[in-house]
């Protein structure tokens, strides 16, 4: 039980720790959201399943 | 005892870690970015032509520009001009409102070379793409 | 721009340079070493004139520069060539690069006079390319036949005059920007200097083909005379007239200062013009996307234009029976008849008549407005619109320019409206009742449209009140609107009917707070909907209890007393309330009061036989709930409870 009790003040200190990341850019997220555009505006999402289907 | 906080330990860490992904995926669902995201996808069906007859290409800036202006029939001209002017007007719009949408207006830049290099990479065989400065077919 | 003429005058010159006679005759052959010519604009080098007995003379340059273009071995033969102690002449000429043209010259040792000549048939005009400097559109196609003559003296060119038929002819630029294809038709140019004056006059007729010259794009059917001078700064043009296909004639008189590359000084005048074709080809491509680059133009009008130092000084416009639209048809102007004296320093009034029009499908009615202008300020003290069987009344509608944006603010009051017919008009559901209200004051500021004081308006027999409205970035791409709508006593039994929701009968307050709709579409509010204070019948149908609980999800709300509502059509009610906090896209609702735990009550039962709605969600996506109330009103949810 006193483990535990250390454990979360633990966490939460990891927890507000993580919250300074997201200063930085997030190149990852952003990949992915410019990718979920893309798709959207050149409709390639459509294509994809219909390519698959074919082979 | 000791393996129940380890696994505790562990599936707290896993929490985290989810939070933080959760916490840096971008926000691209507002009004703002919907309604460029439709007038640029009903604007694709005209340019999609252009893109494949070389007359239109992609630059390294996130943009597109007129490449051969003369793939297209004079008549057209003026409207491929247009096409290619809104189109970049809606891009510089999206990437703001994303930075802007997401409270970190300095990201622009950022998010702005991240759609360059996707528009880039995801272009279909055929298509020009600026690299470099010059003109390059994929 | 172009300079073409120096070039074309580039070899008459090398002929007149100092002779050398170097190589010895070979069967009765002369032949002439000619020394280098260098000059500004061009340097020919390796030049030797071979003369046989026959008359006939041959000219070989071996290098040929003319500013940025390179010749190598340029040959050009005469077949008759005199010389005499008066005057050097060739006739019959023939330049290898240049098939089908035949060139005459002529010099006067005496007086230093010469005159050039080339007369053209069907020369290929892609061979004109190597000729001209590679920053101007070259020619790739047609050909061209007539002929060029220039006269000179020993101060330069003195006279120039060219008949040429352009057939099938076309050219580009790198770019592409500048381009021609399949032209056809004549230039006549003559001009003529004495001392350091040129006059001119010239003549275009564009029969057909196409050009693109960015961003404009234009068919043949133009012609152009005119007819001016020129003092190496000023292009002053005395008279021009021009035909534009379908629009009509332009008269003008201009003066173009050619050092800063700006219009000095112009008038014009067109009579009758067609104002359709005169904006679709000449002004529209000019314009920025927006809502008048959407338009078009209709009708005729007289145009009298007078411009001088850097600004428009008169405009005097008769419209006949003008019109503007806009593409989709949401605004037409239409019928517009009106005298416009407008002056750049003096007050003037235009009565301006208009027919009828549209705005958002609704018709509008005749009206005549008095227009005071005074420079680039316009306002209207009081003008009529007719609307349906209504009215909007404007007043104190003044527009102004402040450098490069309009600013402009009126106030109105709207008489009773139909609110049936309005609502046909505008494609809404049928609503009943009749709309009117007032409009305090509206103000544009270039950047914002804010309204200020109270919107007020009267419908479904209750009023509608629009406080601190304010739209931002009004034509842009994504239109923000604020502000606050407070409705109060909406007679729920005329709103039921018009949405098809299911019969309610009592009144209504609804508070809509701290609106805020990005690009039209709904992004924060906090909605409040409840019952009115006051003594009135309050019942409610069956068939809108069953849609209030559909709005409320499938399932929880659709089981409420299922075992005895059967039996009746309607319900007495004590309050109705629900409110909905709009925020990223997820309202959270509640009932006529809190309620306690997860339960909230939408409608409170009281009288015989009562009812109670319960709600259990307290969010919902908005999406989500836009889609319930759709299916909802759409009549697709049936009582099916019977």
């Amino acid at each position: 039980m006193k483990r535990i009790r250390i454990v979360v003040p633990l966490t939460a200190l990891a927890l507000s720790a993580c919250v300074t990341i997201n200063i930085y850019f997030p190149a990852a997220a952003a990949e992915k959201a410019a990718d979920k555009i893309i798709d959207e505006v050149w409709q390639t999402q459509q294509d994809k399943p219909a390519a698959k289907e074919a082979k | 005892m000791n393996a129940m906080i380890k696994l505790f330990v562990a599936v707290v860490a896993l929490t985290v870690a989810l939070n933080v992904f959760a916490a840096a995926d971008l926000e691209v669902n507002t009004p703002g970015v919907s309604a460029i995201k439709q007038s640029m996808q009903a604007r694709h069906a005209q340019l999609a032509a252009h893109y494949g007859s070389g007359a239109v290409g992609l630059t390294s800036d996130g943009l597109i520009a007129l490449r051969d202006a003369g793939a297209v029939p004079l008549a057209q001209r003026q409207a491929v001009n247009a096409l290619v002017a809104a189109e970049n007007n809606d891009r510089n719009a999206l990437y703001a409102e994303i930075s802007n949408a997401n409270g970190h207006p300095e990201w622009q830049a950022e998010i702005r070379s991240t759609f360059a290099q996707r528009w880039v990479q995801r272009a279909q065989p055929g298509w020009w793409v600026q690299s470099g400065g010059a003109w390059k077919q994929k | 721009m172009y300079k073409i003429a120096r070039y074309l005058l580039g070899p008459a010159f090398i002929l007149f340079g100092a002779m050398l006679p170097l190589a010895l005759p070979e069967a009765g052959e002369l032949s002439l070493r000619v020394v280098d010519t260098v000059a500004p604009d061009f340097t020919a080098r390796g030049i030797t004139l071979i003369l046989p007995e026959d008359g006939s003379a041959d000219l070989r340059i071996a290098e040929l520069n003319m500013q940025q273009r390179s010749l190598r071995n340029v040959s050009i033969r005469c077949a008759s060539f005199t010389l005499s102690t008066a005057s050097a002449g060739c006739h019959g000429g023939n330049l290898a690069q240049l098939p089908g043209m035949i060139l005459e010259f002529d010099y006067r040792f005496g007086t230093g006079s010469w005159q050039v000549s080339a007369q053209l048939h069907n020369v290929a005009a892609k061979q004109l390319a190597t000729l001209l400097p590679t920053a101007m559109p070259l020619p790739t196609q047609g050909e061209l036949s007539g002929t060029l003559r220039i006269n000179g003296d020993a101060s330069g060119v003195s006279a120039l005059d060219a008949d040429v038929q352009i057939a099938d002819a076309g050219f580009s630029d790198a770019s592409g920007l500048h381009a021609a294809e399949k032209l056809r038709g004549t230039i006549k140019l003559s001009a003529a200097r004495k001392v350091a004056l040129w006059t001119w006059q010239g003549n275009i007729a564009w029969q057909s083909g196409e050009l693109f010259w960015q961003p404009l794009y234009l068919r043949g059917g133009h012609q152009v005379s005119a007819s001016g001078s020129f003092d190496g700064a000023l292009l002053k043009v005395e008279q021009a007239k021009v035909d534009l296909p379908e629009a009509g004639h332009v008269q003008f008189a201009a003066l173009w200062d050619m050092k800063q590359s700006a219009l000095a000084e112009c008038t014009a005048h067109g009579s009758n013009l067609g104002l359709e074709k005169l904006f679709a080809d000449y002004a529209k491509p000019f314009l920025e996307k927006g809502a008048l680059a959407d338009s078009s133009l209709y009708g005729h009008a007289d145009v009298d234009w007078q411009y001088r130092d850097g600004a428009t000084q008169s405009l005097h416009l008769t419209l006949r029976d003008a019109g503007i639209a806009d593409m989709d048809r949401r605004f037409a102007l239409l019928g517009v008849n009106s005298e416009i004296d407008w002056q750049a320093d003096a007050a003037r009034t235009a009565n301006i008549a208009f027919a009828g029009g549209t705005l958002l499908g609704v018709p509008l009615g005749s009206g005549q407005w008095a227009v005071q202008m005074r420079g680039m300020e316009f306002s209207v003290a009081q003008g009529v619109l007719p609307v349906l069987d209504g009215q909007l009344e404007l007043r104190d509608f003044k527009l102004h320019r402040e450098e490069v944006a309009w600013y402009w603010q009126f106030a109105a009051s709207l008489s009773r409206i139909s609110m049936e017919q309005f609502s046909q008009a505008a494609g809404w559901p049928k609503m009943l009742g009749t709309l009117a209200g007032s409009i305090p004051k509206v103000s544009y500021d270039g950047h914002e449209i804010n309204v200020d004081g109270v919107l007020l308006f009267n419908v479904f027999d209750g009023t509608v009140a629009a406080t601190q409205l304010k739209l931002a970035d009004p034509f842009g791409r994504a239109p923000r609107l604020s502000g606050n709508l407070n409705m109060r006593e909406l007679d729920l039994d005329l709103l039921t009917r018009t949405f098809s929701f299911g019969n309610m009968q009592g009144r209504i307050d609804v508070d809509v707070n701290n609106l805020e709709l990005q690009d039209w579409q709904p992004a924060r509010f906090d909605a409040r909907l409840s019952s009115s204070a006051g003594k009135y019948p309050r019942k409610i149908s069956q068939k809108a209890v069953q849609n209030i609980s559909a709005l409320g999800g499938a399932g929880a709300a659709a089981a409420i007393q299922r075992s005895y509502m059967r039996f009746f059509e309607n319900f007495g009610y004590d309050r109705i309330g629900w409110s909905c906090a709009l925020r990223n896209s997820v309202c959270a609702m509640g009932g006529v009061d809190n309620g306690n735990g997860g339960a909230y009550a939408i409608v409170k039962g009281g009288g015989i036989p009562a009812i109670t709605v319960m709600g259990y969600n307290r969010t919902v996506s908005w999406s989500e709930l836009i889609t319930r109330l759709k299916r909802v009103t759409q009549n697709n949810v049936q009582a099916v409870v019977k």
